[in-house]
Parts: C-alpha cells; sequence; structure tokens
C-alpha cells in the first residue's frame, strides 16, 4: 500500500469518531443519532407520531391537542457530560442557540415554555396534563456536571413527520462556546402500527 | 517517519481506550450547600411527610415518574440502597411528579419501592426545589442542607455512592 493509502487508513477512524453515529433499531426500525466531541454527548431518537400521541393522550391531554403534537416531529433526546473528573468543565446546554435547517430557511426550535404559554392563555390542555408535558421534555437551559450528569426528554421540531432537516446545536464547555451541524435528521414517518 | 507516528499515537490510543474502563457515575456536590426548601406531603396511605419531621437525619429525595424510563432503571437499586441504609438512620423519600395513586399503585407491582412515596400531583413542590429534568435526587445533610444532587439515575447500591452519603452520618 502506498503511503497516502496508510495515512487514509488511519485518518478514516478518527473522522469517524468526530462525526455522527446513526444507527436503525432493527426491532422498530426507528432512527437515532449520536454525536459527541469532548465531554459532549447528544443522543436523539425518532419517536412515531403514534407513541407521542399514545404518552399524552394517557396523561389527560384532549385528543386534538395530543394530535396536533404527535405531528410536529417529535424526537427522545439525550444530552450526557462524559467527563470523568470533577475538574472537568460543567456543560451548558441552551436550546434557544440551536437551529434548523429546512426548505432552504433556518429557524430556531419552538420550546416548551411557547406551549406552555398557548396553553395557559387557551386552557385547551388541562393543568396536569401540562405538568407531565413539564417533565417530559428536555429543559430549554441545563448545566450538566461530569462525573455522570445526564438529562433526557422530548425535543419538539415543528416539522411535519418524514421531514428531512439539518440541526444546528450549540453546547457551552465552561466558558468556550462549541457547535456542529447534524446533517440530515429524518423526522418520523406517520405510520400506524 | 509520519507513518511511525501515526502507528504509535494509533496504539498508545487504542490501549488508552481498552483500559480505560468507564466509572460509574457518582454525586455532584452542591455549591455552598444550600438549605432545602421544606415540604409536606402525603405518602400512598394518605400519611403526610414533612422534610424537617427528619432534621438530624440524612435524607434522600428522589424525583420521578412512572413514565420516565431512566426513573425506572434506577429504583431497584434504590430499593437495594434503603435495604442497607435504613438500619444506619438515613431517610428515603421518592416524590412523585403529577401522577395520581391510581397510576402508582399498579406500577409498583412491577417495581416495588419499600421506602415512602409521597405525591407532588400538582407539581408545586417540584419547581420550588432545584430540579431541571427526572429524575433527579438530592442527598440532605442532618442539617437540611442540600449537599449533594445527582442528575440522572445512578446505581445508588454502588459501594463508593454508599460512602458519599454514609459520609455524612459520620459528621
Amino acid at each position: 500500500m502506498r503511503p497516502g493509502g496508510w495515512l487514509l487508513l488511519f485518518l478514516l477512524p478518527a473522522l469517524a469518531v468526530a462525526g455522527i453515529d446513526r444507527r436503525v433499531d432493527p426491532r422498530t426500525g426507528l432512527v437515532s443519532w449520536k454525536y459527541d466531541r469532548g465531554a459532549f454527548e447528544l443522543e436523539i431518537v425518532q419517536r412515531l407520531p403514534d407513541q407521542t400521541r399514545a404518552f399524552f393522550l394517557a396523561r389527560g391531554f384532549p385528543p386534538a391537542e395530543a394530535d396536533r403534537l404527535a405531528v410536529h416531529c417529535v424526537m427522545q433526546t439525550i444530552v450526557r457530560n462524559t467527563g470523568r473528573s470533577g475538574e472537568a468543565p460543567p456543560i451548558r446546554v441552551n436550546l434557544r442557540e440551536w437551529r434548523i435547517r429546512h426548505g432552504g430557511t433556518i429557524r430556531p426550535l419552538r420550546h416548551k415554555e411557547a406551549w406552555l404559554a398557548e396553553w395557559e392563555k387557551s386552557d385547551a390542555v388541562p393543568p396536569p396534563a401540562r405538568i407531565a408535558f413539564r417533565w417530559s421534555t428536555l429543559p430549554t437551559v441545563q448545566v450538566y456536571t461530569p462525573r455522570g450528569d445526564y438529562n433526557w426528554g422530548m425535543t419538539i421540531y415543528d416539522l411535519p413527520p418524514g421531514s428531512l432537516f439539518d440541526l444546528y446545536v450549540v453546547w457551552h464547555a465552561g466558558k468556550h462556546r462549541q457547535a456542529a451541524w447534524l446533517r440530515g435528521i429524518e423526522c418520523a414517518p406517520d405510520r400506524h402500527e | 517517519m509520519l507513518l511511525r507516528l501515526l502507528l504509535i499515537i494509533t496504539f498508545v490510543g487504542t490501549v488508552g481506550m481498552a483500559t480505560a474502563e468507564p466509572k460509574p457515575a457518582l454525586l455532584t456536590p452542591l455549591p455552598g450547600a444550600p438549605l432545602a426548601r421544606n415540604f409536606d406531603l402525603p405518602d400512598m396511605d394518605g400519611k403526610r411527610h414533612k422534610l424537617s419531621d427528619y432534621r438530624g437525619r440524612v435524607v434522600i429525595v428522589n424525583f420521578w415518574a412512572t413514565w420516565c424510563p431512566p426513573c425506572r432503571k434506577e429504583l431497584p437499586s434504590m430499593n437495594r440502597a434503603w435495604s442497607r441504609l435504613q438500619k444506619e438512620g438515613v431517610m428515603m423519600l421518592a416524590v412523585n411528579v403529577g401522577e395520581s395513586e391510581d397510576v402508582i399503585f399498579p406500577f409498583m407491582a412491577d417495581y416495588p419501592i419499600d421506602f415512602p412515596v409521597l405525591l407532588d400531583q400538582d407539581g408545586e413542590i417540584i419547581q420550588r426545589w432545584p430540579v431541571r429534568g427526572l429524575p433527579t435526587t438530592f442527598v440532605v445533610d442532618p442539617d437540611g442542607r442540600l449537599v449533594y444532587q445527582a442528575l440522572g439515575g445512578r446505581e445508588w447500591d454502588d459501594p463508593r455512592l454508599l460512602g458519599l452519603v454514609r459520609g455524612l452520618l459520620k459528621q
């Protein structure tokens, strides 16, 4: 093998580690994406609209509102600080800094506070159901300390089922702002099981 | 020369990855150990529990819900920790957020919880505590101060984690 070939062989695994790891669950067919850089680890997992619909219906959402949420591209999201020592920096995530690129436009996510404010005004969702929504969605701002902090929750991308989009993620490791474009994220299709 | 260097870096990196065992997560100390907000909540039998009732003891306060997968995952280890710590005077309280007895009772057939389960049905208490997600667990020292926090699930019967809790007993 030529020297250039060896170089490529050694560099390829490094590039794969730095990139996003896309997996398909062989049992459910649902897709997940895992990204890590430094101590920041992010995992996004598709949720079928039916899963989301059933979850919120079981927690007191009126059918119309559960259905509305279900077709807004809801993903399960896990954020973790994988720093092992106490000296590793905390990781701060503010979802207000994240962006969605879809159909030629870039826009922010619609956060839980916006949904809750709307329901507060319209009274379309009863208060106990709003509690379930508040605690099952990922906090908009959160600091993850090293040695094991993680959180999970749903994030809502405000896109029709089956949409393909790029996600711009931002996190702060101590004082350092870091960001990455995660390309080719797919909202689950609205298939009924 | 460059190739040799790359080979060495790759070898060292691979060995490093293979030998660095991921350590189970422990507890995060809370800076300044703020005083825990008191609460007065009913348990599954209607008995009321105030946090202040347990002043002088170490108290582990866990916020959870039945629909939260990491909460379910950590419950068995919490129960095992309870079987050990109960004898040493540590109190454990599982504060359920936003659910009724009708939901929690059948859930406990699959996930037994031997320590008191308190009901924060309207989510008022969790809003007053520094909780950002479920599960979150706090360790309160005998003076009523929030000493440690665990955001996300833990293996509560990990000897090193139990050691941190026991360390508060000795003070």
